[in-house]
């Protein structure tokens, strides 16, 4: 693995019981401090490959490495230096913002006082971070949660649709916020979402995934040429009806 | 990290206690249901003492001259068993009957006309006594009861006083009980001069209450337990709690600790809320028996080993608790599905209430030897005869059963299952219909 390698993913296999795959021999190389970007349709194995590398699901086979570290066999280590962001995720609705801040920072090192300051400016939730999570719409409770994955300064952030839920003001906010923290303290990011604009803003390389498996991989630029595109969205389209083609000629 | 462990413990603290439904139901509730059913009964009793004082109509019709009248001496003794005797001159018993009504008197006495003269023949003569029948309840039945006091007191005053005659050294109390039985008991090989039968209801009340009291604290804790793993998944909050650099078992043991703390205030507020309400019941002194003068106090020893059987067993319930409920999607779902723990908690609880584990069925023996949460409900009763072995054994056997479960559980919070369990269900389910 070369020395600046952020995320390595070797031939990743999940399956789950019952003989479903969730991903099906994936292979990935991002660099530290790279902004990288996951996106294919919905069951494509995208939120099963940031659960593997966030710890939570275990390969059937393939080896992942986050900075060095074997999710499976160095799991603490990978969590201390990963923060996980899911897409439906939720938070303790009987905790104010900020005991919500206190409480994850609680279980970091360095200095926790500016993590929770730090947190509280990217949620920028005004004095409404004093009030229960339960009394927030959804769009605040998604900026409270952005603000925790991102306010401990993490080596790797993995972000799975950061912005879903938020209106365009607020989204636009959070996606400057995630450019800005992640390209000022040299994070790696691996980003899934279904906005393919926000994609293009924040990622500095793509894949697209399909049935398990990484079908093309580049900077938006390079599959825009590729594909003759006009965005990536266009991209999506061309490469997705692509497989569909061939699998029906096949 | 002991400090990961108090910031996970101090979450699931704010967490329960600021979650109304869980506050309300187990401390606010016990608080103010008990001291109001206390005060319920309280009123009636108020009510009750009221109703003894019993308004009684008599028809007097003994002839016999006043001072040798038995009847005289009949209504004396009525008056001590609180019944107030209103004298009715009117006749027939239909018309005194009528004449009760009107002055809202409910019992009236007839006492025959040869009363005294069939006694004193050495016959027997019949008082007849009305109650009117209005509500039905169960106090009605009071009149009865006090005349049927009444009249044996006075049938023992007329056979003392007759014995007498043959007996004239004697008291009435001995001619009327020649032979008596002054039962002792002996305790751990010392004599006491309470009498088995009060040493024993005094036993079986406090070990009738204690496996009520641990049955309903372990229902209790468990219920929290599952509510608390169930929330994460309802909330949606367990995946990111997952990923964070604690350890799955401070996860594990911080949820347990909350839960045991929550536990203990709750039970507290039980405790508080439960004596204001038996303390709204009189107690018969004569029933009571100071145990530890009898020699039947527990010891501190005694108290630390049940304590001890009392939290191993909550450590199973809450670890099996939080496993079942880690299998459910919703705290609606979990809080079902934990009923099934239900019934190894009431099984000894039930049964070691009625009866000593010693007399059952070897079978029934088996399970309840069986069930880790029947030794501190027999700790409770083993502390007052000095039976500690039966303790010390149970301790062990909970430890086992304990560190099984524990070591069970710690692997499912460190496997990928805890997250996946469910999805795999829905999944097989999809499958099936696919």
């Amino acid at each position: 693995m070369r020395p600046d390698t952020g995320i390595r993913i070797e031939n990743l296999v999940k399956v789950y019981r019952g003989g479903i795959r969730g991903v099906d021999g994936i292979n990935l190389s991002i660099r530290q401090g790279e902004i990288f970007g996951l996106i294919g349709p919905n069951g494509a194995g995208k939120s099963t490959t940031l659960r593997i590398l966030a710890t939570l699901l275990l390969p059937t086979e393939g080896r992942v490495n986050i900075l060095g570290y074997d999710v499976v066999r160095d799991q603490m280590r990978v969590r201390k230096v990963i923060s996980y962001l899911p897409e439906d995720a939720g938070a303790y609705e009987n905790l104010t913002g900020r005991e919500y801040l206190e409480f994850m920072a609680g279980f970091y090192e360095g200095d926790q006082k500016k993590m929770i300051e730090r947190g509280v400016r990217i949620a920028n939730l005004k004095e409404r971070i004093d009030s229960r999570i339960k009394e927030y719409s959804k769009g605040m409770k998604r900026r409270i949660l952005i603000a925790r994955a991102l306010m401990t300064v993490p080596r790797v952030a993995i972000l799975d649709e950061p912005t879903a839920g938020l209106d365009i003001m607020h989204g636009q906010y959070i996606r400057k916020e995630i450019k800005r923290i992640i390209k000022d303290t040299g994070t790696t990011a691996i980003i899934s979402s279904h906005n393919l604009l926000e994609v293009e803003y924040l990622c500095d390389r793509v894949s697209l995934i399909h049935h398990g498996k990484i079908i093309e991989t580049g900077t938006s630029s390079e599959l825009k040429t590729r594909y003759s595109a006009i965005n990536l969205e266009d991209v999506f389209l061309k490469v997705v009806e692509g497989v569909r083609d061939a699998q029906s000629s096949y | 990290m002991p400090n990961h462990l108090i910031n996970m413990v101090k979450k699931e603290l704010r967490e329960i206690f600021r979650d109304p439904r869980l506050f309300l139901g187990m401390i606010i509730v016990p608080l103010l249901i008990f001291p109001l059913m206390g005060s319920a009964i309280r009123v009636s009793t108020e009510a009750t003492k009221q109703y003894n004082k019993i308004d009684t109509g008599v028809m007097n019709l003994d002839t016999t001259d006043g001072n040798y009248s038995l009847s005289i001496q009949f209504l004396t003794i009525l008056r001590s068993v609180n019944i107030t005797a209103v004298n009715i001159t009117v006749q027939p018993v239909d018309t005194a009957i009528r004449w009760c009504i009107e002055k809202n008197i409910n019992l009236l006495i007839m006492i025959p006309g040869e009363f005294t003269e069939l006694i004193l023949e050495g016959k027997s003569s019949q008082v007849v006594a009305y109650q009117v029948l209005k509500n039905y309840g169960l106090l009605e039945m009071e009149g009865s009861t006090q005349i049927g006091a009444a009249i044996s007191a006075f049938n023992s005053m007329i056979t003392a006083e007759r014995l007498k005659q043959s007996y004239p050294n004697s008291t009435g109390e001995d001619l009327l009980t020649p032979a008596r039985v002054n039962m002792k008991s002996v305790i751990n090989g010392k004599i006491s001069d309470v009498s088995p039968q009060s040493v024993i209801t005094t036993l079986l009340s406090t070990s009738m209450s204690m496996p009520m009291v641990i049955m309903i604290l372990i229902i209790m804790a468990s219920q929290l337990a599952a509510t608390s793993i169930a929330m994460e998944k309802e909330q949606k909050t367990l995946e990111v709690l997952l990923t964070l650099p604690i350890k799955r078992i401070y996860i594990l043991i911080g949820k347990i600790t909350g839960v045991i703390i929550v536990s203990l205030v709750a039970t507290l507020s039980y405790i508080a809320g439960f004596t204001y309400y038996m303390s709204s019941f009189t107690p018969d002194p004569s029933g009571i028996v100071d145990l530890e003068a009898a020699g039947l106090s527990p010891d501190p020893a005694g108290l630390i080993l049940m304590m001890v059987s009392l939290f191993l067993s909550f450590l199973s319930a809450l670890s099996i608790a939080i496993l079942i409920s880690a299998y459910t999607k919703d705290v609606r779902s979990a809080q079902s599905l934990v009923g099934i723990l239900y019934i190894p908690i009431m099984i000894p609880a039930i049964v070691l209430m009625i009866a000593p584990v010693d007399i059952l069925p070897p079978l029934l023996q088996g399970v309840i030897y069986g069930i880790p949460f029947s030794y501190p409900i027999l700790a409770a009763k083993a502390i007052y005869t000095k039976q500690y072995l039966i303790i010390l054994l149970g301790i062990i056997y909970e430890l086992l059963f304990t560190s099984i479960i524990l070591l069970i559980a710690t692997r499912f919070f460190a496997s990928e299952h805890l997250l996946t369990a469910r999805l795999e269900i829905r999944r097989r389910k999809k499958e099936t219909a696919e």
